[in-house]
């Protein structure tokens, strides 16, 4: 699959539903337009294992199991900003429109999902929303009515100060995925002027951090060099930072703040580098963990992790871990909370306090109450 | 007696507020690899069906297919050995015809169905018509590219035996798929026809392929939206 697509899908949720979730940050001064392309790398630190504390298991108060949905639906869940409602697409009945539909997990017994919005991608104010349009990419303010196109169809990306978008373009899009290159822009939001900020291979686009104006990318720096690297560019200050380089790196997450960072590691010729890694995104402190399977950011320091099993006939469980310590609680029990997660569909809210996901028995939306911190 | 029927209540009510445990029909195969999956292993990759990759590329790759993925993927080191996922024979050694480059293997299984291993790193070690026993080293995983550096990975189709069909792997493999699920599931999403956004959404939940068939994902609106598409 092509890079960037796996990238899109990667923050295909978050894009579509929980982006929408981030706070926006103070108003920055209008950089991009007028930047400097640099590769210059200020830091380069790359990964080595530390020692990562053992999961302990924890006493916690039994975590609440709650259906949301009935009928079989229905996927890809995401939240709204202030945690109160599950937002995903249906199109409930032959005459409702498809849209984005909302369950409130107070009221839930009491009414059916609302409707919500348009399907599309929604700055993080949710002032904005992006579509495709005849072959174009559209990003339309549904307040005003007012539309504009972006040069090339391609998946663009909402900086978090709601004013700069960023995007990948291909020039070339046959040949192997790794060996494919990847110019990235940056623009305001009327996407005048872009700048192309540098070229990568067999990578793209991560993504904005979610806070500041800093962008995160991963590709081969030349088709010399067979590692890929992840780099974080800051737009304020034309500082990069490298992150990590493995061939094959995946699942990048960054946490609400934008302080840590988690990822994959597989196939290394060196297998202690292969696995689950957490690590400050200014490049230091890089840990991988003693444990294999999904994982999401609860908030700023504390990433949830669910373990793959080892046997179907045990529900899943979920792992708080500590990202400045590496320490790590159970969260859930599989003898008291029967969690049964269908395609690794599951989200956090934004508070951090619960998780929907779509259950595997009955194919409905299924809210965990998290146990407190 | 009051405090006995307390207790059924309890009870029901304790059983409604839990999922149920859906049990699924019996599943003949077994996974393509000997060894557990993980980050020096293996790992799921793409999905049967009407995946988000097909469908970008439903006029292309995978217009044959009506779309669809016709296989599964999973994420490997180039060389990692794979094996029979059934009892059966060899019918086909490198088999140009059946796609999967550059090299593949058919097996005929006594199950009644074929299984296709694609993208193999080498020429499978096998000839037609011998014997293979579930379990046993079949070839060795490659690269859709042929490189070892770009898609490292094993694509294995199920079919029916005269190779005109092909059938959701997930539902003939006895294995833990929604712990597999877990990893990489960033990769696993399914297009949407917003006429009917619910169709096709599950991975156990998809059409069978009929190769040389009409299209089945050719939405006039689909989300996520195609974007690599152009007049």
């Amino acid at each position: 699959m092509k890079i960037k697509t796996i990238i899109a899908l990667l923050f295909l949720p978050g894009l579509l539903l929980a982006a929408c979730a981030r706070t926006a940050p103070p108003a920055r001064p209008l950089v991009a337009a007028t930047l400097t392309p640099t590769t210059a790398a200020t830091s380069t630190a790359t990964p080595q294992p530390t020692s990562t504390p053992r999961p302990t298991p924890t006493a916690t108060p039994t975590p609440q199991l709650t259906q949301l949905t009935t009928g079989g639906c229905c996927v890809n869940p995401g939240w709204s900003p202030d945690s109160r409602q599950v937002l995903f697409i249906d199109k409930p009945s032959d005459s409702a429109p498809a849209g984005i539909y909302a369950v409130d997990i107070l009221t839930r017994a009491q009414e059916p999902p609302q409707w919500s919005g348009r399907v599309g991608i929604y700055s993080p104010d949710r002032s904005l929303i992006e579509y495709t349009d005849n072959f174009a990419t559209v990003i339309e303010k549904p307040s005003t009515g007012e539309k504009w196109a972006i040069p090339g169809q391609v998946p663009v990306d909402f900086a978090p100060d709601n004013q700069h978008l960023a995007w990948d373009n291909d020039p070339d899009i046959t040949g192997p995925y790794d060996q494919r290159p990847s110019d990235l822009y940056v623009a305001d939001i009327n996407a005048r002027k872009p700048v192309r900020i540098t070229r990568v291979y067999g990578g793209g686009l991560v993504g904005w951090l979610p806070r500041g104006l800093k962008l995160m990318y991963l590709g081969r720096p030349s088709l010399d060099v067979r590692e890929r690297t992840l780099t974080v560019l800051d737009l304020t200050t034309n500082v990069t930072t490298t992150l990590v380089s493995t061939e094959r790196l995946s699942g990048m997450s960054v946490s609400k703040d934008g302080t840590w960072l988690a990822y994959y590691i597989t196939f290394d010729a060196d297998k202690s580098r292969n696995g689950m890694w957490m690590q400050r995104t200014d490049g230091s402190q890089a840990r991988r963990l003693e444990m294999w399977g999904a994982y999401q950011w609860r908030d700023d320091a504390h990433l949830l992790v669910i373990p793959m099993r080892a046997s179907s006939d045990k529900p899943f469980e979920v792992w708080e871990v500590e990202a400045v310590s590496g320490n790590s609680r159970k969260l859930t029990d599989a003898a008291t909370t029967p969690l049964q997660i269908l395609n690794g569909d599951w989200r956090v809210s934004p508070d951090g306090r619960h998780i929907v996901y779509v259950n595997s028995a009955d194919r409905n939306l299924w809210l965990l109450t998290l146990p407190d911190q | 007696m009051k405090r006995g029927y307390r207790l059924i209540v309890l009870l029901l009510l304790t059983m409604l507020a839990q999922p149920a445990v859906a049990a699924g029909p019996p599943r003949p195969f077994g996974l393509p690899f000997a060894d557990p999956p993980g980050p020096n292993s293996w790992y799921l990759g793409q999905l049967y069906g009407n995946t988000t990759g097909a469908y970008n590329q439903r006029d292309i790759m995978y217009h044959a297919g009506q779309g669809l993925h016709f296989g599964i993927d999973l994420a490997a080191p180039c060389g990692t050995p794979v094996v029979a996922i059934g009892n059966g024979v060899v019918a086909k050694v490198d088999a140009p015809e059946h796609g999967s480059l550059p090299h593949n293997l058919m097996l005929q299984l006594d199950a009644g169905y074929a299984a296709l291993y694609g993208h193999l790193v080498e020429r499978s070690k096998l000839t037609v018509s011998q014997r293979v026993t579930k379990g046993q080293v079949v070839g060795l995983s490659g690269d859709s590219f042929g490189t070892c550096h770009s898609a490292p990975h094993l694509h294995l189709e199920i079919r029916s035996p005269n190779y005109l069909t092909a059938y959701n792997p997930i539902t003939l493999i006895d294995a833990d798929w929604d712990s597999l699920a877990l990893i990489g599931s960033y990769q696993r999403g399914f297009e949407r026809d917003l006429a009917d956004p619910r169709q096709w959404q599950y991975p156990d939940d998809q059409p069978k392929t009929q190769f040389g068939g009409p299209l089945l994902n050719n939405y006039s609106e689909a989300w996520p939206p195609d974007w690599y598409r152009r007049r």
